[in-house]
């Protein structure tokens, strides 16, 4: 099911609550003020209807032949039209009233005052009939009440429009009550995304009007408080831990190298003990190294020195020097750089990225490792590549991660990566704005890319 | 027979890098603290310092400005601080180079033999304003015959930029060449010593005119 | 959202379909309450047992004379009719057939229809206008009639005439 927007709907309810309301509400007032219109009016026709009756009686008893102009002066008096039989004999005014318009219920001489409100040519019309047994006659008074329709037809129209603009002001209302009332939720979300970034200042403002807000305010603050505590901790956590293992991996690195220098001394089998222990102590101390500069990472506390360097040679050095230091095999070095590119990174740091790819690439390669500076995309990148195994699509995220081991890849060799090698590629060239990738390779192993923007050479 | 003062707080190191040293041929003089180290100094002075900066009581800085006053022997700081101001501050009280704790003990090795080994050879003498400097015999001279000690890093850096005629030197390249590094060294080496450098060659140091920045490249020696 | 908009609109529909009969009406006639109605309209007191009224007839010379006789309330048209044409006064003549009957008669202001149902031969111009003559002069009378019209229902023609000053 779609999500919907919480806001929409309020403003919904708000709008159908109004509407429902303010049609009810115009119902009641609609309904009421017709009834007494119409009960008033019919009270006061059934009024005039007596008088006109009487006037007609003793017209009738005193000098028929002033009927006609009786009812005529009746008739121009009152909007109604009279009519009076008497027996097959109709008398009118001059208001048109056909004494086939009477309905037939009226015509039986009944002795009592009856009314009836009928329709005729979509005009409702008021009959009321009075006998008048003193003059054996029967009074008729005929009303149109299209005026009062036209009354209540105004009416509907004015109340209809009270309605809707009732309902338009509710959804207005429930649109600017919701917006006021959800903006707190759309704050959060918009810090909790700017968190989730990595931004760990963000704060919501402590001073919310209401209640409920200042309570998610403070409990997404607190929350992200204890984030960055806890965050903190495990930096600091790391650090502390790397710190107190420095003295004693020292000690351990010298005694192995004392013992080193003595080698010559020792039996064949503590030689062979000797080998593992000193190889192990260096991993040991990279591996602290390591763990050093990601926690300084992490805490934001390294200073990067950042120069605008050639590229060519910058990676030509790091690469004999790696050699050198890691004693690895002769690596070759090709450059398809159409012109002297620079880049602006930290010297060591960057020398720290090639080692680690080059020790990654002879660590699960078959041997055969290649250099590659290329350009591409506005920048340039350093492709490193081996000739093994590979990684499969799905892994080559994950390879950046802490102390991931990849599944098909076995050690080889007696010396162990640290597990942050990749890791702390991928943290350097982040900062140096560029991005790590992994590909497949030519060699048929896998490739690693780093692109890295390029500056211009002046630039410091 | 080269004598070497260790000054180290903590015991299990100190002992490391005495029995390390031994085995190198070395003849050690250990210290647990800075003034015990700083009466060594004075009892016999050695080829090479190597203090640790973290020390009780009087602290390392302070066995590096007790070193120099007297002698121009290199000195190694061992820094197991993260903060970067400490080396710098190590470096400004006299130190000529340093290493960051968790060492590896064969790159100690190899940088205390760089700091003994080196005498410059075969370069000529020459003058820079009134002063006199012979590489050979290691003397910076006044015309009034005074003599202006150099440490033996800060004589170097003046031969190895003399020996550029003029040319732009980078700090890679004195690095490499001074102090045996190799590309990647610490450009505030260089950039120490050649301040501490001026306050001693230079007639008004805060404008040097012989000892010259190029911004962005280097340093040159203009004679 | 439609299950809430589904009744909003039934209820305006509802609202704009009553328009059409705004005023309510009644489905049969409604009776008033006797002891509502003033002046004692609804009893026969003071009923008036006759009237006099005007009657003109025919005399010798065929001129129209009038006579007066007291005729039994209510004083109705159908009454006069045949009052006319069967109470001749001795000496005087109608010209009103015995055989006359109507239906009813409707009188507007100063004009009267009477609607004939037998007994009077429009054909007969002679006879028909002077059976006219003396209708609407005996109206005219009683009723202050000066426009008379006469239908035939039988063959539906109208014969009218205008009361002549007496």
């Amino acid at each position: 099911m779609a999500t919907r927007s919480l806001r929409g709907r309020l403003t919904w309810t708000f709008a159908v609550g109004a509407a429902v309301l303010s049609t009810i509400f115009a119902g009641l007032t609609y309904f009421g003020v017709r009834h007494i219109i119409v009960v008033s009016r019919q009270a006061s026709d059934l009024q005039q209807a007596y008088v006109n009756a009487a006037l007609v009686r003793s017209a009738l008893s005193q000098d028929p032949a002033s009927l006609p102009s009786l009812l005529t002066s009746l008739d121009a008096a009152t909007t109604s039209s009279s009519l009076v039989r008497l027996g097959s004999t109709w008398i009118e005014g001059t208001t048109v009233a056909d004494p086939e318009t009477i309905p037939a219920a009226f015509r039986g001489s009944g002795t009592e005052v009856i009314r009836q409100v009928v329709i005729e040519r979509n005009v409702p019309v008021l009959i009321i009939a009075v006998p008048l047994p003193a003059v054996r006659a029967t009074y008729f008074q005929r009303r149109e009440l299209a005026d009062l329709n036209g009354t209540l037809n105004r009416l509907l129209g004015i109340v209809a429009l009270g309605t809707l603009f009732t309902s338009g002001l509710g959804a207005y209302a429930g649109r600017r009550t919701t917006r006021r009332a959800l903006a707190p939720l759309a704050d959060t979300a918009q810090a909790a995304r700017l968190v989730a970034e990595g931004d760990l200042a963000v704060r919501l403002p402590s001073d919310a009007p209401h209640s409920e807000v200042a309570t998610l305010s403070a409990a997404f603050n607190e929350m992200v408080e204890q984030l960055v505590r806890r965050l903190d901790r495990d930096a600091r956590f790391a650090s502390d831990v790397s710190h107190e293992l420095r003295s004693p991996l020292t000690t351990l690195a010298m005694s192995a190298e004392v013992l080193r220098l003595h080698e010559a001394d020792l039996h064949p089998d503590a030689r062979e003990a000797l080998s593992l222990l000193t190889t192990d102590v260096a991993t040991f101390q990279a591996l602290v190294e390591d763990l050093l500069d990601i926690a300084k990472t992490d805490a934001g506390t390294d200073a990067l020195v950042n120069e605008v360097l050639p590229l060519n040679e910058l990676v030509s050095q790091c690469v004999m020097s790696a050699t050198r230091r890691h004693q690895l095999p002769p690596t070759t070095l090709n450059s398809e750089l159409p012109c002297e590119c620079y880049v602006s990174v930290d010297r060591r740091r960057f020398e720290r990225v090639i080692t680690n790819l080059l020790e990654n690439a002879y660590r699960y390669g078959e041997g055969q490792v290649t250099v590659t500076l290329l350009a591409n995309d506005g920048g340039v990148e350093v492709a490193v590549d081996d000739n093994g195994p590979g990684i499969a699509p799905a892994e080559r995220e994950r390879v950046f991660e802490r102390f991931y081991r990849g599944s098909g890849a076995s050690r080889r060799g007696n010396a162990h990566g640290t597990g942050l090698g990749l890791a702390l590629v991928s943290e350097h060239v982040k900062r140096f704005a560029g991005r790590v990738t992994i590909t497949e390779s030519p060699l048929g192993g896998c490739r690693m890319v780093v692109w890295l923007p390029t500056v211009e050479a002046g630039s410091e | 027979m080269a004598r070497i003062l260790i000054i180290e707080d903590d015991d299990r190191i100190r002992t490391a890098l005495r029995l390390m040293f031994e085995g190198e041929e070395f003849v050690v003089d250990a210290a647990a603290s800075a003034e015990d180290g700083i009466a060594m100094f004075d009892r016999q002075t050695p080829a090479i310092a190597i203090v640790d900066l973290m020390l009780p009581g009087a602290n390392g800085f302070e066995a590096c400005r007790h070193i120099r006053t007297t002698s121009d022997i290199p000195v190694i700081i061992v820094s197991a601080r993260d903060d970067t101001a400490d080396v710098v501050e190590g470096l400004e009280a006299g130190a000529d180079d340093y290493v960051k704790k968790p060492f590896v003990p064969r790159e100690l090795l190899a940088r205390v033999r760089a700091h003994l080994r080196r005498r410059p050879t075969g370069r000529a003498a020459f003058t820079m304003g009134d002063l006199r400097i012979t590489p050979e015999e290691g003397t910076v001279l006044r015309s009034d015959g005074t003599e202006i000690h150099l440490t033996a890093t800060e004589f170097k850096l003046l031969t190895e930029l003399a020996g550029a005629n003029g040319r732009v030197l980078s700090r890679e390249h004195l690095l490499e060449h001074v102090w045996g590094y190799d590309y990647f060294g610490d450009g505030r080496l260089v950039d120490v010593h050649m301040r501490r450098l001026r306050a001693k060659v230079e007639p008004e140091s805060a404008t040097p005119t012989f000892i010259l920045t190029v911004r962005g490249q280097g340093y040159k020696l203009v004679l | 959202m439609s299950r809430l908009r589904t009744p909003a609109l039934a209820l305006l529909a509802a609202l704009l379909l009553s328009a059409c009969t705004l005023v309510p009406t009644d489905p049969s006639p409604r009776t008033v309450n006797s002891v509502e109605v003033p002046s004692g309209l609804l009893n026969g007191a003071g009923t008036k047992q006759s009237a006099t009224v005007s009657l003109w007839f025919y005399d010798a010379e065929h001129q129209l004379v009038r006579r007066t006789a007291r005729i039994p309330a209510p004083l109705t048209i159908s009454t006069l009719v045949k009052r006319l044409a069967l109470n001749v006064p001795s000496g005087l003549s109608t010209a009103l057939s015995p055989t006359i009957a109507m239906s009813r008669a409707v009188v507007r202001g100063s004009e009267a229809t009477i609607f004939i149902t037998a007994g009077f031969h429009s054909g007969d111009t002679v006879n028909a206008m002077a059976a006219m003559e003396q209708l609407v002069a005996t109206m005219r009378d009683n009723y202050g009639i000066e426009t008379l019209n006469v239908t035939d229902v039988a063959n539906g023609r109208t014969l009218t005439i205008d009361s002549a000053a007496p």
